[in-house]
């Protein structure tokens, strides 16, 4: 815990160091200041759900202009021709305000030679297509890249460590290749208390192939997740010694299911983008590989078609994420079989809440997009979107629940009209 | 505005120069790419190269872009601003001026830079033309 702090502190110094300089110099050849900002109103129309962008975001109702405005920015230091510093953070809505939440980047990179290079710090875990500049709106036809495949994201977008890259020169292009080892963490905030969890021993493996008119990438990322803490979480931990003997097996069951300290989780991915003066094809697909309930096992991927005709950009969207295990904290159908009916109406009573939270967090959806892109000048554009989603019974995760609401167990639709302004600079 | 349209004569040729100091004695427009699209940040023999870009809006930079991929000075500036904000590289400079570009080219012996034939001075080394 020491050491992924220092980690933590030192990337978050390096962040605040790089940015002072990219503010006191950013006339100089050797600093640079850039940003990005985008400035959204959401509409959403539900009575149960309230919309928001990414896992660790808070939820909107209704009309609002917070869920996809941002600001980022970024400073670049060149140290000489084989150093360089990055420092990037996001001013978004995050639902858990802490420091590490809104650095995004921050890395010190040596370029050994024309081939390899190394970084130290915090650094994008590179996991999909577009994570590690998925907040820049500019630079994407869609409002945001689909939910069903960059929400949790914001989770694993970036990691603390070293990292690795070989890049390949090939006739068509380049081939890079890269490696890191290092560990991110998860902080997010429920029932008005912190929930953070790290992810220890991450390592991911990625290779990118390059040409003029496409790219396809492929990522591999496996980390163990540790030091789990949440509000409640001493009753949970002792839960199997606090229950009379005819439960202990499912406080166990449910103890397992709810504490991921230990636990492997695994990414796989693929994607490709595909581009040619009359169009863009984008698509990507997604195997997660997890055990623990609060982020279960699951499929996404998504297929976008975007036609620019001048400054216009007409674009549609088809995505959807399958979750691979059944929202439930215990298996309540083995309990009902082999406990008596008054025994197994306590357990549901004993475990009500955590189960909640699990089908709070579980996620199950379609959804399809529609929507234009207007470079109305070279530094600004403006997008217009309507997501329709399709969610499964209990399937709602990625969207809070309005207050006072339980998570809806219905198939339900839901839809959100989006008007997005964006800009670099 | 076509590229070609804008070379209308040897004078107005856009060639790709370096310091003349420089050990690259010349590049394949593929090594070119990988340069100025940011795959590379060195030469082909390993020396630094650090590229220079004509002002946004300039004729030269237009038809550098578009004989150089076939692509709009916007999607450019988008595919550098990826690069930039994903922190894997940073833009060209800028440059103003032809005296600019001259003077960074004498000044700096990692510079590159696209320049009009008429430009060219002793002091620089051509590495590439364009048809």
């Amino acid at each position: 815990m020491f050491i992924s702090s220092t980690k933590t502190t030192a990337s978050l110094l390096c962040a605040l160091l790089s940015l002072s300089l990219g503010f006191s110099k950013a006339a100089s050849a050797e600093y640079s200041f850039n940003g990005f900002a985008n400035l959204g109103v959401t509409y959403s129309d539900s009575e149960q759900l309230a919309y928001r962008s990414s896992l660790l975001n808070n939820g909107r109702e209704d009309l609002s202009l917070i869920p996809d405005t941002l600001v980022g920015l970024q400073s670049n230091y060149r140290f000489n021709d084989k150093f360089d510093a990055v420092g990037q953070i996001i001013l978004q809505d995050r639902d858990n305000t802490s420091l590490t939440n809104f650095v995004e980047l921050a890395f010190v990179r040596f370029q050994a030679n024309r081939n390899w290079a190394f970084k130290i710090g915090r650094f994008s875990t590179n996991s999909y297509l577009f994570t590690d500049y998925r907040y820049v709106g500019h630079l994407l036809n869609r409002v945001r890249p689909p939910l069903e495949m960059y929400s949790a994201a914001g989770s694993l977008g970036n990691m603390d460590g070293l990292h690795a890259s070989y890049t390949m020169d090939v006739d068509w292009g380049a081939i890079k290749f890269s490696g890191a080892y290092g560990q991110s963490s998860f902080n997010d905030t429920l029932n008005g208390g912190e929930v953070t969890v790290d992810y220890t021993e991450l390592s991911s493996l990625n290779i990118e192939f390059q040409s003029t008119e496409w790219r396809f990438h492929m990522a591999y990322l496996t980390a163990v997740m540790d030091n789990f803490d949440s509000p409640d979480l001493d009753g949970i931990r002792n839960l199997d010694q606090l229950v009379p003997a005819i439960f202990v097996p499912f406080a166990l069951e449910l103890k397992n299911n709810l504490i991921p300290d230990g636990k492997r989780i695994t990414y796989v991915s693929v994607g490709g983008q595909y581009s040619f003066d009359s169009f863009d094809l984008i698509a990507e697909y997604s195997d997660y590989e997890g055990e623990w309930a609060l982020a279960a096992s699951a499929k996404s991927g998504y297929v976008s078609l975007a036609y620019p005709i001048k400054r216009f950009t007409p674009f549609i969207t088809a995505a959807f994420y399958d979750r691979q295990m059944q929202p439930e904290i215990i298996d309540y159908a083995n309990a009902q079989a082999v406990l008596p009916d008054f025994a197994f109406q306590q357990l549901v009573a004993i475990s009500a809440g955590a189960n909640e939270a699990i089908r709070g967090g579980s996620i199950d959806q379609n959804s399809i997009s529609v929507g234009i892109k207007w470079d109305f000048s070279d530094a600004w554009a403006v997008k217009a979107q309507v997501d329709h989603f399709d969610i499964g019974e209990f399937g709602s995760g990625f969207f809070s629940v309005q207050e006072g609401l339980l998570t809806p167990a219905e198939k339900l639709s839901y839809n959100v009209f989006s008007l997005n302004f964006t800009t670099t600079f | 505005m076509a590229a070609k349209a804008y070379m209308t004569d040897k004078s107005d040729q856009l060639v790709v120069v370096v310091h003349g100091t420089s050990s690259t004695e010349a590049l394949s427009k593929k090594e070119l790419i990988d340069i100025y699209m940011g795959r590379f940040k060195n030469f082909p023999n390993g020396s630094t190269a650090t590229p220079i870009d004509y002002f946004k809006g300039s004729n030269q930079r237009k038809a550098f872009y578009q004989l150089l991929v076939g692509k709009s000075e916007r999607k450019i500036d988008a595919y550098w601003s990826r690069l930039l904000f994903s922190g894997r590289a940073t833009r060209p400079n800028k440059a103003t001026s032809v005296a600019e570009i001259q003077q960074e080219l004498q000044q700096n012996p990692s510079a590159i830079a696209y320049i009009n034939a008429a430009n060219v001075t002793e002091e620089m080394k051509i590495v590439y033309q364009f048809d």
